[in-house]
């Protein structure tokens, strides 16, 4: 495996009561780099998301982690190994603040989630005390994804669209190697789906982060990824930069189910 | 500013409980020992009910461990504080065995599996006649002395009890307090919002649920260690499902939401039940005298409380969720 490969599927396969959803894929991320997985509803996508963070469990095959086996982990083991992910219906802490929310993913990086004594110190940006550690990772991240003036908001209040930066946040706070985006942009308007290119764009400079990203909409593909990885049926139909993706008529007619 | 306020409240509170014994009558300091107590109970209910997001249907087997434990002991002269250790010790231990199996699912599961673990205490509490006296329960649980080597502190007494009671309510208040502003406190918040996400953030769950779990069962096997000497009985109601019933409808009355909602729930629901149960002959006595109404109607003891606490919780249930407490934060304009 090449140095700078951070993360190297081989021969992945999952089965559903004889059904094979995903059937023998292997590809590998470069580090820091941004690579789209696309195909139709139904190609597998989601299964794949769900054998790299370990909500599945594959029939056969390697997951390698900067050359860790991951296949097969818990969810939790493969979070704390550095793989966070966000959910295709936005997954948050709805009655909990836009500030509890990272918290809570920070508590858990900062392997505090036994601390039972010491307080989580503050409850607004007002009741400043700036040497708490936890408190400035929050304020880190808050600023990186530029949510600061809805600190103290309880997150169901907010929009779709600040719920999808919110989740974003909280994955952020993890501080993973490699960040899974299952469709980070569906059912928003064209401003918010510009906002996050933006913001993921502006992350993965800042941090030199990976990320692995499934999407639909294509403009958005082809501005952020390098690489994209075309799926069908469970099987990769073809890897390519977008100039080779978007040149290959067939593929997009038959497969991308878009006219653009 | 709002913290000012609560911390002023919150001494005002702790002084007039310290000087009550000296304005109330032994009959209402027995029943302020009660809500003490049961406070104490519902409490830490609440730290698996409102913070966790899981009902506990069996929290009446840990109270009840605590207190046969201690009643044991101190029945077999060891010192008061070293039976009410053993009582948290033992309640902690079988939180931890019961706790292990229980977090194992949520929701309506985990709501039945604590009550089928409670029945099971409740059926080795009754049926095992040697050790708990079975139906009669162990009486006669009587402790003069705090029990440490050198030091005289006198529990006897509805006065000296009541301090003593006060001293662990405050206690394992302050210690609630802190664990559920804690880190961990906030975690066991965000798994009542979304399991799944935190399990995406490396939380490993039931780890998290089942500490929550023993915390709760020790609390409250502390609050059962200090009932029995109190009571001077531990009898097998306490490990019945009907008392595990108990801190569910004092949270619901008093709000789960809020600290300190379960300590108004269970004092409100404890004098309810006193002022109702000692007037409620007038009611009768008034039924009887109208025309309709047989006589015999106004010497019938007929119990009127559970009746008025369904009046009581159905509009709580279906218009107040948050309880009296989210009541009271409102007329004080502010949400916690």
């Amino acid at each position: 495996m090449p140095p700078d490969t951070i993360l190297q599927v081989t021969k992945l396969v999952k089965d559903f009561n004889g059904i094979r959803a995903v059937n023998e894929i292997s590809f590998t991320l470069a580090t820091g780099t941004i690579t789209a997985v696309i195909g139709p509803n139904g190609a597998g996508k989601t299964t794949l998301y769900n054998l790299i963070s370990g909500q599945l469990s594959p029939t056969s095959g390697s997951i390698k982690l900067k050359g860790k086996e991951i296949a097969g982990l818990l969810p939790d083991k493969i979070v704390k190994a550095g793989i966070g992910r966000s959910f295709q219906i936005t997954s948050v802490f709805p009655s909990l603040t836009v500030l509890q929310n990272i918290r809570t993913a920070v508590i858990s990086r900062m392997g505090r989630q036994f601390d039972l004594w010491q307080g989580v110190e503050w409850d607004s940006p007002g009741d400043d005390s700036a040497s708490s550690p936890l408190q400035r990772a929050v304020h880190e991240i808050l600023a990186l994804v530029g949510i600061e003036h809805l600190a103290t908001n309880i997150v169901s209040t907010l929009s779709h669209g600040d719920q999808a930066l919110v989740e974003m946040a909280i994955v952020l706070a993890l501080e993973p190697h490699l960040i899974l985006l299952d469709e980070p942009t569906a059912g928003m308007s064209r401003e918010e789906t510009r906002h996050m290119v933006e913001l993921i764009r502006h992350v993965q400079r800042q941090t030199g982060c990976t990320f692995l990203i499934t999407e639909h909409d294509m403009e958005v593909v082809f501005e952020l990824a390098k690489k994209i990885i075309v799926m069908h049926q469970g099987v990769i139909l073809s890897t390519g930069s977008h100039e080779e993706i978007s040149n290959n008529i067939s593929v997009r007619r038959a497969y991308l189910g878009t006219d653009d | 500013m709002k913290n000012r306020i609560g911390l002023i409240v919150l001494m005002a509170v702790v002084v007039i409980m310290l000087l009550l014994p000296t304005l109330l009558s032994p009959f209402n300091l027995v029943l302020l020992t009660e809500m003490l107590l049961m406070g104490l109970f519902t409490l830490s209910f609440n730290l698996l009910f409102g913070y966790t997001g899981l009902l506990s249907f069996g929290h009446a087997a840990y109270f009840a461990t605590g207190a046969y434990v201690s009643a044991y002991l101190i029945k077999a002269s060891i010192p008061f504080i070293l039976a009410i250790l053993a009582g948290v010790i033992a309640s902690v231990v079988v939180a931890a065995v019961l706790g292990y199996f229980s977090v194992r699912v949520d929701k309506i599961y985990f709501a039945m599996l604590t009550l089928a673990f409670g029945m099971m205490v409740f059926t080795i509490v009754f049926q095992w006649r040697e050790v708990t006296g079975g139906s009669d329960g162990i009486a006669g649980v009587i402790a003069a002395d705090l029990g440490i080597p050198g030091l005289t502190v006198k529990i006897q007494g509805f006065t000296n009890y009541y301090y003593l009671s006060l001293v662990a309510f405050i206690f394992v208040t302050y210690c609630l307090w802190r664990i559920t502003h804690s880190p961990f406190g906030e975690l066991l918040q965000a798994s009542r919002e979304n399991a799944q996400r935190l399990i995406f953030l490396g939380v490993d769950i039931r780890r998290l649920r089942w500490m929550a779990f023993i915390i709760a069962g020790g609390f409250a096997g502390l609050a059962g260690s200090l009932w029995a000497p109190f009571q001077r009985v531990a009898n097998p109601e306490i490990a019945h499902w009907t008392f595990s019933a108990m801190p569910v409808l004092m949270t619901i009355l008093g709000g789960s939401r809020s600290f300190f909602g379960p300590l108004v729930g269970a004092g409100v629901f404890l004098f309810l039940e006193q002022v109702i149960q000692s007037n409620q002959r007038y009611f009768w006595q008034w039924l009887a005298s109208l025309p309709v109404f047989d006589a015999s109607l106004g010497e019938r003891q007929l119990d009127l409380w559970n009746f008025f606490l369904g009046l009581l919780l159905i509009p709580l249930i279906l218009g107040f969720r948050g309880g009296l407490m989210a009541y009271i934060d409102k007329l004080a304009g502010n949400r916690e």
